[in-house]
């Protein structure tokens, strides 16, 4: 988003409004905007905003797992869903749409403020499966989280 | 006759005069021009969280004595 003041008037003064779309940056981030004017002496001027965005819940390491190895002996896997406001706050539902390959497990971190969540493969027959989790939670920022699964399963 | 040499003639007098006018007129002309002065040039937000709206006006003055224009604003 970008607004701007197209005249100033000699002794005037005017704005330049630069704006950061949150829902694509995360993490540092810095922004440059040029300015052209007819300033002969200074045509244009290089505006940079800075900051740091986080996710109202982190997925560590990341929103996704992947299952690999022999059928039956395929290690579990984990990840840790950490909540960065300052309350705590529930995991109310787990839903996916992989019955036939996987099994989760959800527990709650003392402090309340994350869970790990441990999924393991339970194919019974050896193949390449992807499929999404969805964690629902209590906080009206981020109700759901989705989790991508993946299984490459050897007989 | 000397006199008649070093005096100067009713054509020379209005051209000079003319000539100083005329680069008076232009050195006005030349100091007509704006001049963008800008108190930062970089603004750090605190922490936020991603959704949250995140804008900053920057204030711009003109100092010069001519309108400054705006041209473009382009983002890399």
């Amino acid at each position: 988003m970008t607004r701007y003041d197209r005249v100033i008037p000699p002794g005037g003064t005017g704005q330049i409004t630069l704006g950061i779309d949150t829902s694509k940056e995360i993490d540092e981030f810095q922004k440059k905007a040029v300015v052209w004017t007819n300033d002969p002496q200074r045509k244009s001027v290089a505006l940079y905003l800075k900051g740091e965005v986080k996710p109202h819940i982190s997925l560590i390491p990341g929103g996704y797992l992947s299952l690999q190895g022999v059928k039956g002996r395929v290690p579990a896997e984990k990840l840790d869903i950490i909540n960065n406001h300052k309350q705590p706050f529930k995991i109310t539902a787990v839903i996916h749409d992989l019955p036939d390959h996987i099994h989760w497990r959800l527990k709650k971190n003392t402090s309340g403020f994350s869970y790990t969540l441990e999924v393991e493969d339970i194919s019974k027959k050896a193949g390449e499966y992807t499929g999404h989790l969805i964690l629902q939670t209590d906080q009206p920022q981020k109700p759901e989280l989705v989790i991508i699964i993946n299984g490459y399963i050897e007989e | 006759m000397i006199k008649n040499r070093i005096k100067p003639s009713k054509g020379l007098i209005f051209l000079i005069i003319i000539a100083i006018y005329g680069s008076q007129l232009s050195a006005d002309q030349s100091e007509q021009t704006p001049v963008m002065h800008l108190d930062q040039t970089t603004h750090t937000f605190p922490a936020s969280f991603e959704g949250e709206d995140l804008s900053h006006s920057f204030k711009l003055i003109n100092k010069g004595t001519a309108d400054l224009e705006i041209l473009d604003v382009t983002h890399t």
